[in-house]
């Protein structure tokens, strides 16, 4: 598919939701299921429910708790990751602890958090942040270690040391893994977002959503989880454009690597 | 499901006639000596959270112990461990059957491959969680809840694996094919599979953790038996030592699952470099 115009592309692309979105439409005015309404319904209750009260009272807050757990948590990887690769000895020692803790499922951690915290916003953010502090520190531990021994050396020799060894080659050599992780750590911090509302205090979508099923209201149910996959799917985008955005220079390289310019 | 905050702190919480202290349990014969070591267990913590008096009942009575060697020898323990396992096995293999083939398929064609794009990307985001009140609403507190919702979670990983093994197949390989005269099932043995496996290893791997996870948090949610809702027990009564105890339980169960796993692939891909380990 490479080498076709954009058009062409795109149409390759929309074809198959389209028809689905309509095979869903007119299949379900047709069979009326108490469990699958049909789609008009639930986008006529759609546009009731979420333009813009519900967008206001529900996402906003979802996605407020979502963005700073998971910034919190990759910061910390970051910092912890830089830090253990650089110290080898550190890392030998904790390195056991770290894979059992990482072998903890997230959602175990629940109840302890609870605990500690109550069910209120500073749990659902530390449960976010503990998620997707994981895949970010060992992806960083392992992007530390792998940097290329020759700009280490060259650093050396040129007295490069402290901050500016950091900020100049350890970072940016190690930035491309880092994301690759933070990428897992989104996806994770998306279940870990709808899995705290739903035990947590009201507000958000997952606790919109568990609510409707409370009170039967399968519609109210299925848009819920529309606009979960759509705002899933705009911060995916908005993550991957970022990712272009920093590492531009990379992409760069790799594609020119690969056609041998 | 919703949660009345009880506060541990509440000196006269542990009094309360409504709570049933894991001692006062039947099955708990236990020893004169068992007795005697938590009695000491507890002046000991009690004398070192001395100076924070909010903190001692949040932390295990016996951060030692962990209540193990008593949870170990009870019926209820392995009946969670065991249903929790087994929904986790059975929801890891529908998720094989369904993604793997289903991948391939997708992966061996470009332009299906653009096609499906969009729905893989806008479904594999919504987590499978959001589905789990739907699934309560149609089977209730079941095996096949926490089976369905595992295979929604766990299918999309081995769905992109697999679809990434197929797509990358050396076309070298086709033309290989045809001028040595390979039968079907020689090429899936010699050219197929081998290119293939690792991709789908590493799918498998991903989707071994997302399982137990995504159990766990079901059971948690739902009460359907299992870890997940002896935590969520253990919590609401707020008996600390068996909380983490299960936490223990599922850490040891993340690490078996991963040992297991590591082994598979040592077994199905034994002459790839990354695991020969002499990868550069």
């Amino acid at each position: 598919m490479k080498g076709t115009s954009f058009a062409k592309r795109f149409a390759w692309e929309i074809w198959l939701p389209i028809v689905l979105l309509v095979v869903w439409y007119f299949v379900s005015e047709r069979f009326n299921s108490f469990y699958c309404p049909p789609l008009s319904e639930i986008l006529s209750a759609s546009a009731q429910i979420w333009i813009w009260q519900g967008t206001i009272d529900d996402v906003v807050p979802s996605v407020v708790r979502l963005v700073s757990g998971f910034i919190i948590g990759t910061i910390a990887g970051i910092v912890v990751g830089v830090a253990l690769g650089l110290w080898r000895a550190a890392e030998d020692a904790v390195r056991p602890v770290l894979e059992f803790l990482r072998a903890v499922p997230g959602v175990a951690l629940l109840p302890l958090v609870i605990l500690f915290l109550g069910v209120g916003d500073s749990m659902k953010i530390v449960m976010i942040a503990i998620v997707s502090f994981w895949p970010v520190l060992l992806n960083t531990i392992d992007a530390v270690r792998s940097v290329e021994p020759v700009q280490l050396q060259v650093s050396r020799s040129f007295h490069i040391g402290g901050f500016d060894r950091l900020a100049f080659i350890l970072l940016p050599s190690s930035a491309p893994q880092v994301f690759a992780g933070a990428r897992t750590a989104l996806a994770t911090s998306v279940i870990a977002m709808v899995f705290t509302e739903m035990v947590g205090s009201p507000g958000g979508i997952g606790y919109f959503i568990l609510n409707a099923q409370r009170r039967f209201d399968t519609v109210d149910m299925w848009s819920g989880i529309l606009v979960l996959g759509i705002v899933g799917y705009l911060l995916n985008n908005l993550f991957r454009l970022v990712e272009m955005k920093v590492l531009r220079w990379h992409h760069q390289m790799t594609s020119r690597a690969q056609t041998g310019a | 499901m919703a949660y009345v905050a009880i506060r541990p702190e509440n000196p006269n919480f542990r009094d309360s006639p409504y709570v049933k202290h894991d001692h006062d349990r039947p099955e708990d014969a236990e020893t004169a000596a068992d007795r005697q070591s938590r009695q000491a267990d507890r002046a000991t913590s009690r004398r070192r959270h001395r100076g924070t008096p909010g903190v001692a009942p949040l932390l295990s009575d016996r951060p030692r112990a962990l209540r193990r060697r008593e949870l170990w020898g009870t019926a209820v323990y392995w009946n969670a461990v065991a249903t929790t396992m087994t929904s986790w096995g059975l929801g890891l293999l529908v998720s094989v059957i369904v993604g793997v083939p289903l991948g391939l398929i997708i992966g061996s064609n470009a332009k299906i491959e653009v096609s499906v794009r969009l729905i893989v990307d806008f479904l594999r985001t919504i987590p499978s969680i959001a589905f789990l009140p739907l699934a309560l609403l149609m089977f209730g507190v079941d095996l096949r809840t926490p089976v369905i919702l595992i295979f929604l979670a766990a299918v999309w990983p081995l769905l992109i694996q697999s679809t990434y093994a197929a797509s990358q197949i050396d076309p070298v390989l086709k033309q290989v094919r045809r001028s040595f005269h390979l039968s079907w099932w020689q090429y899936i043995r010699f050219q197929f599979a081998p290119s293939a496996l690792p991709f789908i290893t590493t799918g498998l791997r991903i989707a071994a953790t997302i399982c137990l996870l995504t159990a766990i948090a079901v059971e948690l949610l739902s009460g359907a038996p299992g870890v997940g809702s002896q935590l969520q027990g253990a919590l609401i009564v707020s008996q600390s030592a068996t909380l983490y105890a299960y936490v223990l339980t599922a850490g040891v169960l993340g690490i078996l699952i991963n040992v297991l796993l590591v082994w598979l692939q040592r077994v199905l891909i034994w002459w790839h470099p990354s695991v020969r380990g002499d990868a550069r």
